[in-house]
């Protein structure tokens, strides 16, 4: 497949990204217009009290929230696939974020508030630990392929997506439906606490990915190479775990599983930019977002006022998509 | 005055706890190219990883200079010697170009180098993807990629796989020269095209290692 320029890519998705802000804050039940919109951020006009909640306490958030959700499934499926070597590599296929979620109700049914920082930490705790037995699978068995280990990691999902319903049982009312919501992957839950925590963790995790970047494209040469051109693999295999596991809970934590995201958006960037890190981090996460943020555009509006979750727009619109592409450079 | 840049002493090269060859005992001398030869499957590629200090040594020691392979940090060891495998294991969508930069670790590179990068890196390669390559294309990527590390020991696996006799000749041409400037080389090979410059051949035969002295 013939490449696009880069730069010109690059310019006209964040063109569509900050259309698609705008139109996420002017456009839903209420409708804001552009010219509100701006008085209302700027605080030059004495704000009706309405318009400026609706802003701040709803849209804001979810936006926000949206936004880190997108960079992080991108950052987190960049790595995953890197340093895995397996371009189908997805937290949500590989079951790590059915333990980010899994941590998060172990938190609540513990009596911790839904969307806490304890919330935070167990859906951490648990990504980690359900990183470290995929790896252990990954590389415990002789020559392990990576379909072996796309089934472990389903395997282990569906482990996770059990206790999880178990747990889940066992919660009150109230939680249970804000969790029902939730594992479905929503933004309806988000609040300023959820998506300022989220979109801190996802800044530091695309950061630190960023920075890791050169070292990651020499991983794209093979394992040997990579190491005989001075790069320490297996240390740069865990401090990508760790910083893989912030990026999955940084996503899932606030708004549950949204399926297929991270896989979607880093495969269609692949396809347009090439493997090299830092320009597949860039584009997969400006398509991430773009995604996300129309997605949840359609989720609160076409049943109006019914808000569906965002997970089941998301596979609707990337799966046929994901679909085309692999076809595509199959007949390369 | 040559000196020796790579010492392996009772060697012992195993794979999957399988032991390969034994008594391997190699010194690559400044100015020196080694052939290494043996039947398909005896392990040369093997024997050449297991030299770039990169696992499969089960016994032995390893010195490059005067110094343990163990007191070598990667770092250093991207200088000290370069490796070019026949099986590598880089992505397919990765470009020509992006192999050769990602290969530059800023080492210096002298006149000869840079001549031999032109002429066995066309520029008509240069955007290809590495999926597309042919078996010669792949040879000159990965050479090219080889050769700008500009290190003291090159250890390559069939480095005239697929070349047109051009391409050949230029390979002998710079191994010779990068040789004669105080550095090794030793080439696994089953084709005798570069017999000619060659001093020595280790050679693999019933799993135990043979060295030849050539004229």
């Amino acid at each position: 497949m013939s490449r696009v320029k880069p730069r010109l890519l690059i310019s006209v998705f964040t063109i569509l990204v900050i259309s698609a802000i705008l139109a996420n804050l002017v456009i839903g039940a209420y409708q804001l217009s552009v010219s509100e919109l701006i008085s209302v951020l700027t605080k030059t006009q004495n704000m009706n009290p309405i318009t400026s909640s609706i802003i701040f306490d709803i849209r804001l958030p979810r936006l926000i929230l949206g936004i880190a959700i997108g960079v992080s499934l991108a950052g987190a499926t960049t790595l995953m696939q890197s340093s895995m070597r397996n371009s189908l590599a997805d937290p949500a296929l590989l079951g790590l974020a059915s333990a980010s979620a899994l941590g998060v109700v172990v938190a609540l049914v513990l009596g911790f508030d839904f969307g806490g920082i304890a919330a935070f930490l167990f859906a951490l705790i648990f990504t980690v630990v359900a990183f470290l037995l995929l790896m252990a699978g990954h590389f415990g068995g002789k020559r392990t392929s990576a379909q072996n280990t796309l089934l472990i990691g389903v395997a282990l999902g569906a482990f996770f997506l059990g206790l999880l319903g178990v747990l889940a049982t066992s919660l009150d009312n109230p939680q249970l439906r804000a969790m029902t919501l939730w594992s479905f992957g929503s933004l309806a839950l988000a609040t300023q606490t959820t998506s300022t925590v989220a979109l801190v963790a996802a800044f530091v995790g695309f950061l630190l990915a960023w920075v890791l970047a050169p070292k990651l494209d020499l991983l794209l040469l093979g394992e040997r190479m990579a190491r005989t051109l001075g790069v320490e693999t297996r240390k740069l295999r865990m401090i990508s775990l760790l910083l893989i596991s912030l990026l999955v809970t940084a996503a899932v934590y606030g708004a549950g599983v949204i399926a297929f995201l991270g896989l979607f958006s880093v495969t269609v960037a692949r396809a347009m930019v090439g493997p090299r890190h830092r320009l597949l981090l860039m584009m997969g996460s400006l398509i991430s977002v773009l995604t996300i943020l129309v997605c949840d555009l359609l989720a609160r509006s076409i049943a109006a006022p019914i808000d569906l979750p965002i997970g089941f727009l998301t596979s609707l619109i990337g799966a046929p998509v994901l679909i085309a592409i692999l076809a595509r450079t199959a007949n390369d | 005055m040559t000196k020796s840049l790579l010492q392996l002493t009772d060697g012992v090269i195993a794979r999957d706890k399988q032991t390969l060859i034994s008594q391997v005992n190699i010194t690559l001398e400044s100015g020196e190219v080694a052939l290494l030869t043996g039947p398909n499957g005896s392990g040369k590629s093997t024997l050449l990883t297991a030299l770039a200090g990169e696992k499969f040594l089960s016994y032995g020691t390893l010195l490059f200079g005067a110094t343990l392979r163990e007191h070598i940090s990667l770092k250093e060891m991207a200088r000290k010697r370069s490796l070019m495998l026949q099986q590598d294991e880089a992505v397919d969508q990765l470009r020509a170009k992006d192999v050769l930069e990602l290969s530059n670790i800023g080492a210096d590179r002298p006149e000869y180098i840079q001549e031999f990068v032109s002429k066995i890196f066309s520029a008509t390669l240069r955007e290809k993807t590495i999926g597309t390559l042919s078996i010669g294309q792949r040879t000159r990527v990965f050479l090219a990629a080889a050769a700008i590390q500009n290190a003291g020991i090159m250890l390559l696996d069939e480095p005239t796989a697929g070349l047109d006799a051009e391409g050949i000749s230029a390979v002998a041409e710079f191994l010779t020269t990068h040789s004669l400037n105080g550095h090794a080389v030793m080439v696994a090979t089953h084709e005798d095209n570069l017999h000619p410059i060659a001093k020595k051949e280790y050679v693999i035969s019933e799993e135990i290692l043979i060295t030849k002295l050539l004229n």
